[in-house]
Protein backbone atom coordinates (compact mmCIF):
# COMPACT_ATOMS: atom_id res chain seq x y z
CA UNK A 1 0.00 0.00 0.00
CA UNK A 2 1.30 3.16 -0.92
CA UNK A 3 2.02 5.71 2.34
CA UNK A 4 -0.63 8.17 1.13
CA UNK A 5 -3.38 5.83 1.03
CA UNK A 6 -2.12 4.56 4.65
CA UNK A 7 -2.57 8.45 5.49
CA UNK A 8 -5.55 8.44 4.32
CA UNK A 9 -7.21 5.34 5.84
CA UNK A 10 -5.98 6.22 9.23
CA UNK A 11 -7.42 9.83 9.40
CA UNK A 12 -10.86 8.48 7.90
CA UNK A 13 -10.86 5.91 10.04
CA UNK A 14 -10.83 7.87 13.05
CA UNK A 15 -13.98 10.02 13.33
CA UNK A 16 -13.54 12.92 12.12
CA UNK A 17 -14.94 15.62 14.15
CA UNK A 18 -18.14 17.89 12.55
CA UNK A 19 -17.31 21.47 14.41
CA UNK A 20 -20.22 23.45 15.43
CA UNK A 21 -18.80 26.55 13.19
CA UNK A 22 -20.59 27.20 10.08
CA UNK A 23 -18.57 26.87 6.99
CA UNK A 24 -21.01 28.50 4.64
CA UNK A 25 -24.52 30.31 5.26
CA UNK A 26 -27.10 30.89 2.78
CA UNK A 27 -28.83 33.72 3.48
CA UNK A 28 -32.37 34.28 1.98
CA UNK A 29 -31.58 33.59 -1.54
CA UNK A 30 -33.94 34.09 -4.49
CA UNK A 31 -33.24 33.51 -7.93
CA UNK A 32 -35.46 34.55 -10.75
CA UNK A 33 -35.45 33.66 -14.15
CA UNK A 34 -37.63 36.20 -15.68
CA UNK A 35 -40.65 35.30 -13.86
CA UNK A 36 -39.67 31.61 -12.58
CA UNK A 37 -39.00 31.52 -9.46
CA UNK A 38 -35.97 29.21 -9.13
CA UNK A 39 -35.28 29.90 -5.86
CA UNK A 40 -37.07 31.46 -3.44
CA UNK A 41 -36.08 32.39 0.24
CA UNK A 42 -33.35 30.22 1.18
CA UNK A 43 -31.37 29.95 3.63
CA UNK A 44 -29.48 27.15 5.70
CA UNK A 45 -26.15 26.60 7.09
CA UNK A 46 -23.26 24.17 6.48
CA UNK A 47 -21.17 23.13 9.39
CA UNK A 48 -17.77 23.12 8.90
CA UNK A 49 -16.56 19.16 8.24
CA UNK A 50 -19.79 17.70 7.62
CA UNK A 51 -21.28 16.09 4.85
CA UNK A 52 -24.95 17.51 3.62
CA UNK A 53 -26.96 16.00 1.24
CA UNK A 54 -29.28 18.49 -0.74
CA UNK A 55 -32.13 16.50 -2.50
CA UNK A 56 -35.53 17.35 -4.23
CA UNK A 57 -37.23 16.51 -6.92
CA UNK A 58 -36.29 17.15 -10.58
CA UNK A 59 -36.64 21.21 -11.12
CA UNK A 60 -36.68 21.66 -7.40
CA UNK A 61 -33.67 24.47 -7.57
CA UNK A 62 -30.40 22.00 -6.59
CA UNK A 63 -28.39 23.22 -9.50
CA UNK A 64 -29.30 26.62 -9.61
CA UNK A 65 -28.14 26.59 -5.71
CA UNK A 66 -25.29 25.42 -6.95
CA UNK A 67 -24.41 27.82 -9.53
CA UNK A 68 -25.55 30.56 -6.81
CA UNK A 69 -22.89 29.59 -4.53
CA UNK A 70 -20.06 29.07 -7.11
CA UNK A 71 -20.40 32.26 -8.70
CA UNK A 72 -21.58 31.43 -12.05
CA UNK A 73 -25.21 33.08 -11.43
CA UNK A 74 -25.54 36.17 -9.12
CA UNK A 75 -28.59 35.68 -6.91
CA UNK A 76 -31.82 37.91 -7.45
CA UNK A 77 -31.51 38.39 -3.86
CA UNK A 78 -30.20 37.21 -0.64
CA UNK A 79 -26.32 36.24 0.66
CA UNK A 80 -23.80 33.97 0.48
CA UNK A 81 -21.38 34.12 3.06
CA UNK A 82 -18.32 31.60 3.32
CA UNK A 83 -16.25 31.51 5.98
CA UNK A 84 -17.53 34.70 7.36
CA UNK A 85 -17.07 36.97 4.84
CA UNK A 86 -19.72 37.47 2.02
CA UNK A 87 -18.86 35.59 -1.33
CA UNK A 88 -21.81 36.78 -3.63
CA UNK A 89 -21.81 38.46 -6.92
CA UNK A 90 -17.92 37.26 -6.49
CA UNK A 91 -16.95 35.45 -10.14
CA UNK A 92 -16.25 32.30 -10.14
CA UNK A 93 -12.44 32.08 -9.92
CA UNK A 94 -12.05 34.37 -6.92
CA UNK A 95 -15.15 31.96 -5.17
CA UNK A 96 -12.96 29.07 -6.20
CA UNK A 97 -9.80 30.83 -4.80
CA UNK A 98 -11.53 31.39 -1.59
CA UNK A 99 -12.13 27.58 -1.20
CA UNK A 100 -15.43 26.79 -2.91
CA UNK A 101 -14.71 24.70 -5.43
CA UNK A 102 -17.89 22.36 -7.27
CA UNK A 103 -18.20 19.52 -9.81
CA UNK A 104 -20.51 19.51 -12.98
CA UNK A 105 -23.50 17.45 -13.36
CA UNK A 106 -22.56 16.36 -16.79
CA UNK A 107 -19.20 15.10 -17.79
CA UNK A 108 -16.88 18.34 -17.98
CA UNK A 109 -13.61 17.68 -18.18
CA UNK A 110 -10.64 19.09 -21.07
CA UNK A 111 -11.47 16.27 -22.99
CA UNK A 112 -8.48 16.25 -25.39
CA UNK A 113 -6.13 16.48 -23.09
CA UNK A 114 -4.42 13.54 -20.62
CA UNK A 115 -5.93 12.84 -17.56
CA UNK A 116 -2.45 14.15 -16.12
CA UNK A 117 -2.33 16.91 -17.93
CA UNK A 118 -6.18 17.96 -16.65
CA UNK A 119 -5.04 17.49 -13.19
CA UNK A 120 -1.52 19.80 -13.61
CA UNK A 121 -3.98 22.20 -15.19
CA UNK A 122 -6.36 22.17 -12.03
CA UNK A 123 -3.38 22.92 -9.76
CA UNK A 124 -3.77 27.00 -11.38
CA UNK A 125 -4.53 28.18 -7.80
CA UNK A 126 -1.23 26.75 -6.81
CA UNK A 127 0.72 28.27 -8.91
CA UNK A 128 2.67 31.18 -7.57
CA UNK A 129 5.11 32.11 -10.78
CA UNK A 130 3.57 35.70 -12.43
CA UNK A 131 3.09 36.10 -16.18
CA UNK A 132 6.34 36.91 -17.00
CA UNK A 133 7.76 34.04 -15.41
CA UNK A 134 5.91 31.45 -16.92
CA UNK A 135 6.09 32.34 -20.34
CA UNK A 136 10.17 32.63 -19.95
CA UNK A 137 9.74 29.66 -17.80
CA UNK A 138 12.08 30.98 -15.60
CA UNK A 139 12.90 28.57 -11.87
CA UNK A 140 9.79 29.29 -10.28
CA UNK A 141 7.49 28.42 -13.26
CA UNK A 142 9.75 25.25 -13.51
CA UNK A 143 9.50 24.43 -9.45
CA UNK A 144 5.59 25.27 -9.54
CA UNK A 145 5.11 22.90 -12.79
CA UNK A 146 7.17 19.97 -10.52
CA UNK A 147 4.81 20.97 -7.50
CA UNK A 148 2.02 20.68 -9.74
CA UNK A 149 3.08 17.20 -11.23
CA UNK A 150 4.04 15.82 -8.36
CA UNK A 151 0.34 16.49 -6.61
CA UNK A 152 -1.51 15.66 -9.43
CA UNK A 153 0.22 12.27 -9.66
CA UNK A 154 -1.16 11.98 -5.50
CA UNK A 155 -4.55 12.94 -6.36
CA UNK A 156 -4.74 10.19 -9.13
CA UNK A 157 -3.29 7.76 -6.70
CA UNK A 158 -5.76 8.46 -4.28
CA UNK A 159 -9.13 8.42 -6.92
CA UNK A 160 -7.50 5.17 -8.51
CA UNK A 161 -6.64 6.99 -11.73
CA UNK A 162 -3.20 6.53 -11.74
CA UNK A 163 -3.11 4.05 -14.60
CA UNK A 164 -5.24 5.92 -16.92
CA UNK A 165 -2.79 8.86 -16.09
CA UNK A 166 -1.89 9.28 -19.95
CA UNK A 167 -5.29 8.32 -21.06
CA UNK A 168 -6.59 11.29 -23.31
CA UNK A 169 -9.95 12.13 -20.55
CA UNK A 170 -12.60 11.72 -23.53
CA UNK A 171 -11.38 7.89 -23.82
CA UNK A 172 -11.83 6.63 -20.47
CA UNK A 173 -15.32 4.93 -19.09
CA UNK A 174 -17.99 6.81 -17.95
CA UNK A 175 -17.25 6.28 -14.27
CA UNK A 176 -13.58 7.46 -14.41
CA UNK A 177 -14.55 10.56 -16.30
CA UNK A 178 -16.81 11.47 -12.80
CA UNK A 179 -13.68 10.57 -10.71
CA UNK A 180 -11.54 12.79 -12.62
CA UNK A 181 -14.04 15.23 -12.47
CA UNK A 182 -13.83 15.40 -8.59
CA UNK A 183 -9.73 14.85 -8.71
CA UNK A 184 -9.98 17.95 -11.01
CA UNK A 185 -11.68 19.85 -8.06
CA UNK A 186 -9.24 18.42 -5.42
CA UNK A 187 -6.52 19.94 -7.41
CA UNK A 188 -7.81 23.30 -6.23
CA UNK A 189 -7.79 22.41 -2.82
CA UNK A 190 -11.43 22.87 -1.80
CA UNK A 191 -12.02 23.74 2.04
CA UNK A 192 -15.83 23.03 1.05
CA UNK A 193 -16.65 20.82 -2.54
CA UNK A 194 -20.10 20.99 -4.02
CA UNK A 195 -20.57 17.91 -5.93
CA UNK A 196 -23.70 17.70 -8.36
CA UNK A 197 -25.00 14.32 -8.91
CA UNK A 198 -21.82 12.17 -8.79
CA UNK A 199 -22.90 8.98 -8.65
CA UNK A 200 -25.00 9.51 -12.07
CA UNK A 201 -24.49 6.85 -14.69
CA UNK A 202 -22.48 4.57 -12.02
CA UNK A 203 -23.18 1.03 -11.51
CA UNK A 204 -23.94 -0.57 -7.95
CA UNK A 205 -19.79 -1.02 -7.09
CA UNK A 206 -18.43 2.07 -8.71
CA UNK A 207 -21.33 3.42 -6.67
CA UNK A 208 -20.36 1.78 -3.80
CA UNK A 209 -16.44 2.67 -4.60
CA UNK A 210 -16.90 6.23 -4.98
CA UNK A 211 -19.40 6.68 -1.78
CA UNK A 212 -16.24 5.82 -0.13
CA UNK A 213 -14.09 7.73 -1.43
CA UNK A 214 -16.07 10.61 -0.83
CA UNK A 215 -15.83 9.84 2.67
CA UNK A 216 -12.44 9.87 2.82
CA UNK A 217 -12.33 13.26 1.59
CA UNK A 218 -14.39 14.31 4.64
CA UNK A 219 -11.75 12.55 6.42
CA UNK A 220 -9.24 14.78 5.02
CA UNK A 221 -10.90 18.06 6.36
CA UNK A 222 -13.09 18.65 3.63
CA UNK A 223 -16.79 19.62 3.99
CA UNK A 224 -18.86 18.80 1.43
CA UNK A 225 -22.31 19.30 -0.12
CA UNK A 226 -23.80 16.55 -2.59
CA UNK A 227 -26.41 16.66 -4.72
CA UNK A 228 -27.40 13.03 -5.71
CA UNK A 229 -31.09 11.66 -6.67
CA UNK A 230 -29.44 8.38 -5.21
CA UNK A 231 -31.53 8.17 -2.14
CA UNK A 232 -30.10 5.39 -0.50
CA UNK A 233 -26.62 6.87 -1.12
CA UNK A 234 -27.70 10.24 0.04
CA UNK A 235 -29.12 8.54 3.26
CA UNK A 236 -26.26 6.52 3.54
CA UNK A 237 -23.50 9.25 2.72
CA UNK A 238 -24.59 12.43 4.76
CA UNK A 239 -24.74 13.57 8.31
CA UNK A 240 -27.22 16.26 7.58
CA UNK A 241 -29.76 16.54 4.74
CA UNK A 242 -31.76 19.82 2.94
CA UNK A 243 -34.58 19.08 0.95
CA UNK A 244 -35.93 21.39 -1.62
CA UNK A 245 -38.86 21.33 -3.77
CA UNK A 246 -39.72 24.52 -6.14
CA UNK A 247 -37.22 26.53 -5.03
CA UNK A 248 -37.72 26.71 -1.17
CA UNK A 249 -36.62 24.51 1.62
CA UNK A 250 -39.38 22.16 2.38
CA UNK A 251 -36.96 20.17 5.59
CA UNK A 252 -33.82 20.31 7.07
CA UNK A 253 -32.65 17.11 9.28
CA UNK A 254 -30.70 14.17 9.91
CA UNK A 255 -31.24 11.53 7.42
CA UNK A 256 -33.84 9.66 9.74
CA UNK A 257 -36.12 12.84 10.42
CA UNK A 258 -35.85 13.30 6.53
CA UNK A 259 -37.28 9.62 6.04
CA UNK A 260 -40.24 10.14 8.23
CA UNK A 261 -40.98 13.55 6.96
CA UNK A 262 -44.67 13.47 5.63
CA UNK A 263 -44.07 16.95 3.16
CA UNK A 264 -40.93 15.24 1.66
CA UNK A 265 -42.74 12.18 1.57
CA UNK A 266 -45.57 14.33 -0.45
CA UNK A 267 -43.03 15.91 -2.49
CA UNK A 268 -42.10 12.77 -3.75
CA UNK A 269 -45.05 10.99 -4.25
CA UNK A 270 -45.37 8.21 -6.03
CA UNK A 271 -41.64 7.57 -5.20
CA UNK A 272 -41.93 6.70 -1.12
CA UNK A 273 -40.43 3.34 -1.69
CA UNK A 274 -37.42 5.18 -2.47
CA UNK A 275 -36.92 6.85 0.80
CA UNK B 1 16.44 18.46 -28.82
CA UNK B 2 19.84 19.01 -30.17
CA UNK B 3 18.63 18.03 -33.35
CA UNK B 4 16.30 20.28 -32.85
CA UNK B 5 18.37 23.09 -32.45
CA UNK B 6 20.25 22.21 -35.17
CA UNK B 7 17.91 22.24 -37.31
CA UNK B 8 16.41 25.78 -35.88
CA UNK B 9 19.71 27.09 -36.77
CA UNK B 10 20.03 25.87 -39.94
CA UNK B 11 17.14 27.50 -40.90
CA UNK B 12 18.23 30.79 -39.48
CA UNK B 13 21.20 31.02 -40.96
CA UNK B 14 19.32 29.93 -44.23
CA UNK B 15 16.88 32.53 -44.30
CA UNK B 16 19.73 35.52 -43.12
CA UNK B 17 21.92 34.70 -46.01
CA UNK B 18 18.89 34.43 -48.55
CA UNK B 19 19.68 37.77 -49.68
CA UNK B 20 22.80 36.88 -50.42
CA UNK B 21 21.99 34.31 -52.93
CA UNK B 22 19.20 36.10 -54.62
CA UNK B 23 18.37 39.92 -54.43
CA UNK B 24 15.82 39.32 -56.84
CA UNK B 25 13.04 42.52 -55.75
CA UNK B 26 10.44 39.89 -56.94
CA UNK B 27 11.30 37.00 -54.81
CA UNK B 28 12.08 39.56 -51.67
CA UNK B 29 8.76 41.01 -51.99
CA UNK B 30 7.31 36.95 -51.59
CA UNK B 31 9.25 36.87 -48.75
CA UNK B 32 8.38 40.07 -47.27
CA UNK B 33 4.81 39.85 -47.89
CA UNK B 34 5.06 35.98 -46.06
CA UNK B 35 6.65 37.96 -42.98
CA UNK B 36 3.97 40.57 -42.83
CA UNK B 37 1.11 38.30 -43.23
CA UNK B 38 2.24 35.42 -40.61
CA UNK B 39 3.32 38.34 -37.89
CA UNK B 40 -0.16 39.17 -38.21
CA UNK B 41 -2.01 35.61 -38.25
CA UNK B 42 -0.25 34.27 -35.47
CA UNK B 43 -2.24 36.73 -33.24
CA UNK B 44 -4.99 35.11 -35.13
CA UNK B 45 -4.07 31.52 -34.53
CA UNK B 46 -3.38 33.08 -30.53
CA UNK B 47 -6.64 34.24 -30.05
CA UNK B 48 -8.33 31.51 -31.65
CA UNK B 49 -6.52 29.67 -29.34
CA UNK B 50 -8.61 30.81 -26.08
CA UNK B 51 -11.59 29.54 -28.47
CA UNK B 52 -12.64 33.16 -29.95
CA UNK B 53 -13.15 33.18 -33.87
CA UNK B 54 -11.95 37.15 -34.84
CA UNK B 55 -13.23 38.16 -38.29
CA UNK B 56 -12.06 41.73 -37.67
CA UNK B 57 -8.04 41.33 -37.66
CA UNK B 58 -7.43 43.17 -40.00
CA UNK B 59 -9.16 46.29 -38.22
CA UNK B 60 -6.14 46.05 -35.96
CA UNK B 61 -3.22 46.19 -38.93
CA UNK B 62 -5.50 49.26 -39.72
CA UNK B 63 -5.06 51.10 -36.59
CA UNK B 64 -1.03 49.94 -36.53
CA UNK B 65 -0.71 51.07 -40.55
CA UNK B 66 -2.44 54.76 -40.17
CA UNK B 67 -1.17 55.59 -36.21
CA UNK B 68 2.53 54.60 -37.10
CA UNK B 69 1.64 56.67 -40.50
CA UNK B 70 0.38 59.81 -38.43
CA UNK B 71 2.98 59.20 -35.50
CA UNK B 72 5.81 59.66 -38.25
CA UNK B 73 4.38 62.01 -41.12
CA UNK B 74 1.78 64.80 -38.43
CA UNK B 75 3.44 64.28 -34.66
CA UNK B 76 7.23 63.80 -36.39
CA UNK B 77 8.45 60.70 -34.42
CA UNK B 78 11.39 58.67 -35.53
CA UNK B 79 9.34 55.36 -37.37
CA UNK B 80 11.82 53.49 -34.52
CA UNK B 81 9.27 54.88 -32.03
CA UNK B 82 6.48 54.76 -34.12
CA UNK B 83 6.47 51.28 -34.65
CA UNK B 84 6.43 50.21 -31.14
CA UNK B 85 3.72 52.22 -30.76
CA UNK B 86 1.85 51.55 -33.17
CA UNK B 87 1.64 47.94 -31.53
CA UNK B 88 1.11 49.43 -28.34
CA UNK B 89 -1.95 51.83 -29.41
CA UNK B 90 -3.71 48.31 -31.45
CA UNK B 91 -3.45 46.51 -28.45
CA UNK B 92 -4.94 49.23 -26.28
CA UNK B 93 -7.96 49.16 -28.97
CA UNK B 94 -8.19 45.37 -28.37
CA UNK B 95 -8.50 46.31 -24.77
CA UNK B 96 -11.55 48.43 -25.21
CA UNK B 97 -12.92 46.38 -27.60
CA UNK B 98 -11.99 43.24 -26.03
CA UNK B 99 -13.66 44.10 -22.91
CA UNK B 100 -17.16 44.15 -23.43
CA UNK B 101 -17.31 41.90 -26.20
CA UNK B 102 -15.25 39.17 -25.00
CA UNK B 103 -17.45 38.02 -22.60
CA UNK B 104 -19.48 36.57 -25.79
CA UNK B 105 -19.00 33.42 -27.16
CA UNK B 106 -19.22 31.79 -31.00
CA UNK B 107 -20.53 33.63 -33.47
CA UNK B 108 -21.67 36.49 -31.63
CA UNK B 109 -18.26 37.42 -30.92
CA UNK B 110 -17.38 37.07 -34.59
CA UNK B 111 -19.90 39.20 -35.83
CA UNK B 112 -18.99 41.54 -33.49
CA UNK B 113 -15.29 41.56 -34.26
CA UNK B 114 -16.85 41.53 -37.89
CA UNK B 115 -18.74 44.76 -37.53
CA UNK B 116 -15.85 46.64 -35.74
CA UNK B 117 -13.77 45.74 -38.53
CA UNK B 118 -16.28 47.48 -40.72
CA UNK B 119 -16.52 50.58 -38.52
CA UNK B 120 -12.96 51.04 -38.61
CA UNK B 121 -12.32 50.83 -42.46
CA UNK B 122 -15.45 53.69 -42.73
CA UNK B 123 -13.61 55.59 -40.51
CA UNK B 124 -10.71 56.01 -42.63
CA UNK B 125 -12.88 56.45 -45.71
CA UNK B 126 -14.94 58.68 -44.46
CA UNK B 127 -12.26 61.19 -42.42
CA UNK B 128 -10.77 62.28 -45.52
CA UNK B 129 -9.11 65.25 -43.59
CA UNK B 130 -7.25 63.83 -41.75
CA UNK B 131 -6.77 59.83 -42.50
CA UNK B 132 -6.70 60.29 -46.42
CA UNK B 133 -10.48 58.89 -47.24
CA UNK B 134 -10.48 56.41 -49.72
CA UNK B 135 -7.18 57.73 -51.37
CA UNK B 136 -5.14 56.90 -48.95
CA UNK B 137 -2.12 58.09 -47.63
CA UNK B 138 1.31 58.46 -49.82
CA UNK B 139 4.41 58.90 -49.34
CA UNK B 140 4.70 57.68 -45.87
CA UNK B 141 8.58 57.94 -45.28
CA UNK B 142 10.74 55.11 -45.10
CA UNK B 143 12.18 54.04 -41.61
CA UNK B 144 14.97 56.36 -40.85
CA UNK B 145 18.47 54.93 -41.20
CA UNK B 146 20.00 53.01 -38.18
CA UNK B 147 23.53 52.12 -37.70
CA UNK B 148 24.19 53.54 -41.58
CA UNK B 149 21.79 50.92 -43.12
CA UNK B 150 19.79 53.21 -45.35
CA UNK B 151 16.27 51.49 -45.81
CA UNK B 152 16.37 52.11 -50.33
CA UNK B 153 16.40 48.61 -51.16
CA UNK B 154 14.03 45.25 -49.98
CA UNK B 155 16.98 43.98 -48.13
CA UNK B 156 16.66 46.02 -44.64
CA UNK B 157 12.95 45.42 -45.26
CA UNK B 158 14.11 41.43 -45.53
CA UNK B 159 16.18 42.05 -42.29
CA UNK B 160 13.54 44.04 -39.91
CA UNK B 161 10.35 42.21 -41.34
CA UNK B 162 12.46 38.66 -40.56
CA UNK B 163 13.43 39.89 -37.31
CA UNK B 164 9.95 41.12 -35.99
CA UNK B 165 8.96 37.16 -37.04
CA UNK B 166 11.58 35.50 -35.16
CA UNK B 167 10.50 37.60 -32.34
CA UNK B 168 6.73 36.55 -32.55
CA UNK B 169 7.52 33.26 -33.44
CA UNK B 170 9.76 32.83 -30.20
CA UNK B 171 7.16 34.34 -28.36
CA UNK B 172 4.14 32.34 -29.32
CA UNK B 173 6.56 29.17 -28.78
CA UNK B 174 6.75 30.57 -25.52
CA UNK B 175 3.09 30.98 -24.88
CA UNK B 176 2.52 27.52 -26.70
CA UNK B 177 5.17 25.78 -24.03
CA UNK B 178 4.20 27.26 -20.87
CA UNK B 179 1.26 26.89 -18.46
CA UNK B 180 -0.08 29.97 -20.49
CA UNK B 181 -0.78 27.84 -23.65
CA UNK B 182 -2.35 25.22 -21.81
CA UNK B 183 -4.49 28.00 -19.70
CA UNK B 184 -5.62 29.21 -23.34
CA UNK B 185 -6.62 25.65 -24.48
CA UNK B 186 -8.24 24.73 -21.60
CA UNK B 187 -10.47 28.03 -21.85
CA UNK B 188 -11.08 26.94 -25.41
CA UNK B 189 -12.17 23.45 -24.65
CA UNK B 190 -14.14 24.31 -21.30
CA UNK B 191 -14.39 27.89 -19.97
CA UNK B 192 -16.95 26.84 -17.01
CA UNK B 193 -14.20 23.91 -16.12
CA UNK B 194 -11.67 26.70 -16.02
CA UNK B 195 -13.62 29.13 -14.28
CA UNK B 196 -14.46 26.54 -11.52
CA UNK B 197 -10.63 25.74 -10.93
CA UNK B 198 -9.80 29.39 -10.45
CA UNK B 199 -9.08 30.85 -13.65
CA UNK B 200 -10.04 34.31 -14.43
CA UNK B 201 -11.12 33.48 -18.07
CA UNK B 202 -11.81 37.20 -18.67
CA UNK B 203 -8.03 38.07 -17.86
CA UNK B 204 -6.35 35.20 -20.40
CA UNK B 205 -8.82 36.07 -23.37
CA UNK B 206 -8.37 39.87 -22.64
CA UNK B 207 -4.49 38.75 -22.26
CA UNK B 208 -4.52 36.61 -25.71
CA UNK B 209 -6.56 39.38 -27.77
CA UNK B 210 -3.95 42.00 -26.52
CA UNK B 211 -0.99 39.92 -27.44
CA UNK B 212 -2.54 39.10 -30.94
CA UNK B 213 -3.58 42.50 -32.04
CA UNK B 214 -0.23 44.16 -30.47
CA UNK B 215 1.21 41.86 -33.47
CA UNK B 216 -1.28 42.74 -36.27
CA UNK B 217 -0.41 46.58 -35.16
CA UNK B 218 3.15 46.29 -35.91
CA UNK B 219 2.70 44.35 -39.13
CA UNK B 220 0.38 47.26 -40.31
CA UNK B 221 2.67 49.48 -39.40
CA UNK B 222 5.24 47.59 -41.55
CA UNK B 223 3.42 47.18 -44.23
CA UNK B 224 2.61 50.99 -43.96
CA UNK B 225 5.98 51.89 -43.92
CA UNK B 226 7.33 49.16 -46.85
CA UNK B 227 4.47 50.29 -49.49
CA UNK B 228 5.26 54.12 -48.69
CA UNK B 229 1.50 53.85 -48.95
CA UNK B 230 -1.60 53.01 -46.81
CA UNK B 231 -5.09 53.00 -47.86
CA UNK B 232 -8.85 51.39 -46.55
CA UNK B 233 -8.53 49.31 -49.84
CA UNK B 234 -5.81 47.32 -47.71
CA UNK B 235 -7.89 46.28 -44.34
CA UNK B 236 -11.15 44.81 -45.72
CA UNK B 237 -13.14 42.38 -44.42
CA UNK B 238 -11.13 39.89 -47.08
CA UNK B 239 -7.72 40.21 -45.39
CA UNK B 240 -9.52 39.37 -42.30
CA UNK B 241 -10.92 36.73 -43.37
CA UNK B 242 -7.61 35.97 -45.14
CA UNK B 243 -5.99 35.55 -41.74
CA UNK B 244 -8.52 32.69 -40.87
CA UNK B 245 -7.93 31.11 -44.34
CA UNK B 246 -4.04 31.56 -43.50
CA UNK B 247 -4.31 29.90 -40.38
CA UNK B 248 -6.62 27.04 -41.63
CA UNK B 249 -4.43 26.01 -44.35
CA UNK B 250 -0.87 26.04 -42.69
CA UNK B 251 -2.54 24.21 -39.31
CA UNK B 252 -3.78 25.77 -36.14
CA UNK B 253 -2.67 22.82 -34.08
CA UNK B 254 1.27 24.11 -34.47
CA UNK B 255 2.96 27.79 -33.98
CA UNK B 256 4.36 26.93 -37.75
CA UNK B 257 1.15 26.20 -39.12
CA UNK B 258 0.24 30.25 -39.63
CA UNK B 259 3.98 30.49 -41.13
CA UNK B 260 3.07 27.90 -43.84
CA UNK B 261 -0.12 29.02 -44.47
CA UNK B 262 1.12 32.73 -45.10
CA UNK B 263 3.91 31.87 -47.50
CA UNK B 264 1.66 28.65 -49.30
CA UNK B 265 -0.85 31.84 -50.16
CA UNK B 266 1.32 34.30 -50.69
CA UNK B 267 3.18 32.22 -53.29
CA UNK B 268 0.04 30.08 -54.91
CA UNK B 269 -1.46 33.44 -56.48
CA UNK B 270 2.15 34.45 -57.57
CA UNK B 271 2.83 31.56 -59.05
CA UNK B 272 -0.50 31.15 -60.91
CA UNK B 273 -0.44 34.87 -62.02
CA UNK B 274 -3.78 35.63 -61.42
CA UNK B 275 -5.60 38.64 -61.38
CA UNK B 276 -6.31 40.53 -57.59
CA UNK B 277 -10.21 40.29 -58.07
CA UNK B 278 -9.83 35.91 -58.14
CA UNK B 279 -7.25 35.94 -55.47
CA UNK B 280 -10.49 35.05 -52.72
CA UNK B 281 -11.74 32.22 -55.29
CA UNK B 282 -8.11 30.68 -55.14
CA UNK B 283 -7.95 30.63 -51.70
CA UNK B 284 -11.48 29.26 -51.09
CA UNK B 285 -10.59 26.55 -53.60
CA UNK B 286 -7.86 25.85 -51.57
CA UNK B 287 -9.34 25.95 -48.60
CA UNK B 288 -11.63 23.33 -49.32
CA UNK B 289 -9.08 21.19 -50.88
CA UNK B 290 -6.90 20.99 -47.36
CA UNK B 291 -10.03 20.78 -45.03
CA UNK B 292 -11.10 17.73 -47.27
CA UNK B 293 -7.69 16.10 -47.80
CA UNK B 294 -5.48 17.33 -44.99
CA UNK B 295 -8.45 18.66 -41.94
CA UNK B 296 -4.90 19.37 -39.85
CA UNK B 297 -3.48 21.63 -42.33
CA UNK B 298 -0.51 21.76 -44.60
CA UNK B 299 1.84 20.54 -41.35
CA UNK B 300 0.18 17.67 -41.10
CA UNK B 301 1.02 17.00 -44.75
CA UNK B 302 4.77 15.26 -43.26
CA UNK B 303 3.49 13.42 -41.25
CA UNK B 304 0.65 12.06 -43.46
CA UNK B 305 3.01 11.04 -45.71
CA UNK B 306 5.62 9.21 -43.57
CA UNK B 307 1.81 7.34 -42.28
CA UNK B 308 0.76 6.62 -45.56
CA UNK B 309 4.83 5.05 -46.25
CA UNK B 310 4.62 2.88 -43.01
CA UNK B 311 1.15 1.93 -43.52
CA UNK B 312 2.36 0.18 -47.54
Amino acid sequence: MKPFLKIFLRSSAEVCRIKNEMILEIKDISKHFGGLAALSGLSFEIHSGEILGLIGPNGAGKTTLFNVISGFFPPTSGKVMFEGTDITGLRPDQIAQKGVVRTFQGVNLFKHRTVLENLIIAHHLQVKANFWELLFNNARAKSDEIAARKSSLDILGYMGLMGLKDELAQNLAHGHQRALGVAIAMAARPRLLLLDEPLTGMNAEESRQFLELIRGLQGRGITLMVVEHDMKAIMGLSHRIVVLNYGRKIAEGVPQEIRKNQEVIEAYLGSEGLI
Amino acid sequence: MGKKRLGYLVVFVALLLFPAVTQDPYILNIAITTGIWTTSVWGVRLIMSTGQLTLGHAAYMAVGAYASTLLVMKAGLSFWLAFPLSGVISAFVALLIGYPTLRIKGVYFSIITFAFAEIVRLIIVHWTTFLGGFGGIANIPAPNPVFSIRFTGRVPYYYLILALSIVTYWIMVCMEKSRIGRIFSSIHESDTLAESIGINIMKYKMTAFCVGCFFAGLSGSFYAHYFNFTSPEFFTIWQSIYCLIFVLVGGAGSVLGPLLGSFFLTLVPELLRVAREYEPVVYAIILILVMFLLPGGLITLPARLLGQKKRN
